[in-house]
């Protein structure tokens, strides 16, 4: 009987490192390879942590740029916009801009109808240095004006042009859209127009079904 | 005579040989395995509190963005005309181009008496009138690229051509 406790004895420096061993076995089923995968989960868990720590600093962002907004600001610069390209087809504007960039040197003989809402402008002039210097106005007024075509032939010009107009599209708030950063865009366009020639009279709209949402109504 | 059975005092006296080895490589393992154990329960209790930190985080500004949704919708509407005057600024074709450069390559004896020009099309027709034939070639070679369409004499005997620029 002593001799068996002895040798038992001797041997139980090996329970130590025998329950090492299988507290390492259970473990890694618990912690890596098992249905659970512990490490895989807090992986999983960390992607997902960072990606809507990102979408909160975008939000942050987001909140920062709407709160430096002045409504009376982005309406004064819409206004000017749409100035310059209309949401509908200011054909008036159109009239009028020819007949002021016409100049001494020209005779307009009339307008008629083109297709697409322009115009085709019959004037009557001497020379090609002449027709250039009135299209270059053409190029310089606001509404934009877009001509596209020129047919000069002995001393008669033909010029179809155009009002570069756009409907408006339909805006809508959009929570996971970052907003366009809108800071001296409009004043970069309103000094690069500021010498643009703008018709003296009136601007009618002839054009019918156009949306246009206007985001500063109450 | 044999003896068949084992040693046992032997064995047992080779296998302590080990036992200090042993008992301080299990240690490092167990105090290893501890050492991952609670860092990976801390660091996911740290993920969990971050997780519902930000979770609180993006329904709050969310609700705030939300009630500043007129002015994103402003923002985005001059956005969209401000794209709008961009592509008609950078897009629309600019017909003087060409009529500097052909007013400019003009000398005495040659006359553009006509001009064609579309947005749609590359270059424009100059219609040239001259009493002399060669100047029209001496004309067409100051202007790069440019050929002879078509030449024809009028009854009054001026040489008139269409050269594509």
């Amino acid at each position: 009987m002593d001799s068996g406790n002895s040798i038992v004895k001797k041997w139980l420096w090996l329970a130590y490192p025998g329950v090492v061993v299988l507290l390492m076995g259970f473990s890694w089923q618990w912690l890596v390879a098992g249905p659970d995968q512990i490490w895989q989960k807090i992986a999983v868990k960390q992607q997902n942590v960072a990606s809507q720590q990102l979408e909160a600093a975008n939000l942050r962002q987001k909140l920062a740029i709407l709160r430096s907004q002045n409504t009376d600001d982005l309406k004064r610069g819409l206004d000017f916009l749409e100035l310059a390209v209309p949401s509908d087809n200011k054909v008036s504007a159109l009239l009028a801009l020819s007949r002021q960039t016409a100049g001494e040197a020209v005779v307009i003989n009339g307008y008629k109808s083109a297709g697409g809402g322009g115009i085709s402008l019959n004037i009557r002039l001497n020379d090609l240095v002449v027709l250039r210097d009135m299209l270059t106005r053409l190029q310089q007024t606001v509404p934009l004006l877009v001509i596209k075509s020129v047919k000069f032939t002995d001393s008669q010009a033909d010029i179809g042009l155009e009002v570069a107009w756009k409907p408006a599209k339909p805006v809508q708030a959009e929570d996971n859209k970052p907003l366009p950063v809108l800071t001296g865009v409009v004043e970069q366009l309103q000094q690069k127009l500021a010498a643009f020639i703008t018709p003296v009279v009136g601007v009618a709209t002839t054009s019918g079904e156009t949306v246009k949402a206007d985001p500063f109504s109450e | 005579m044999i003896n068949l059975l084992p040693d046992t005092k032997n064995i047992v006296t080779n296998w302590m040989r080990y036992k200090g080895v042993v008992g301080v490589i299990s240690s490092f393992v167990l105090g290893g395995y501890i050492l991952a154990t609670a860092g990976s329960a801390g660091w996911w209790l740290f993920l969990t509190r971050q997780d519902e930190a930000v979770k609180e985080e993006i329904g709050s500004l969310t609700q705030q963005v939300s009630d500043l949704k007129e002015t994103e919708v402003a923002v985005r509407t001059v956005d969209e005309r401000v794209k709008a005057v961009n592509s008609v600024i950078e897009g629309r074709a600019d017909p003087t181009k060409l009529m500097t450069l052909a007013s400019a390559q003009a000398f005495e004896g040659i006359k553009i008496s006509g001009w064609a020009w579309k947005s749609d099309k590359k270059g424009a027709v100059a219609t040239v009138e001259t009493n002399d034939l060669q100047l029209i070639e001496i004309y067409r070679q100051k202007i790069k690229g440019s050929k002879v369409n078509s030449l024809k004499r009028s009854a009054e005997g001026l040489w008139i051509a269409e050269i594509q620029l």
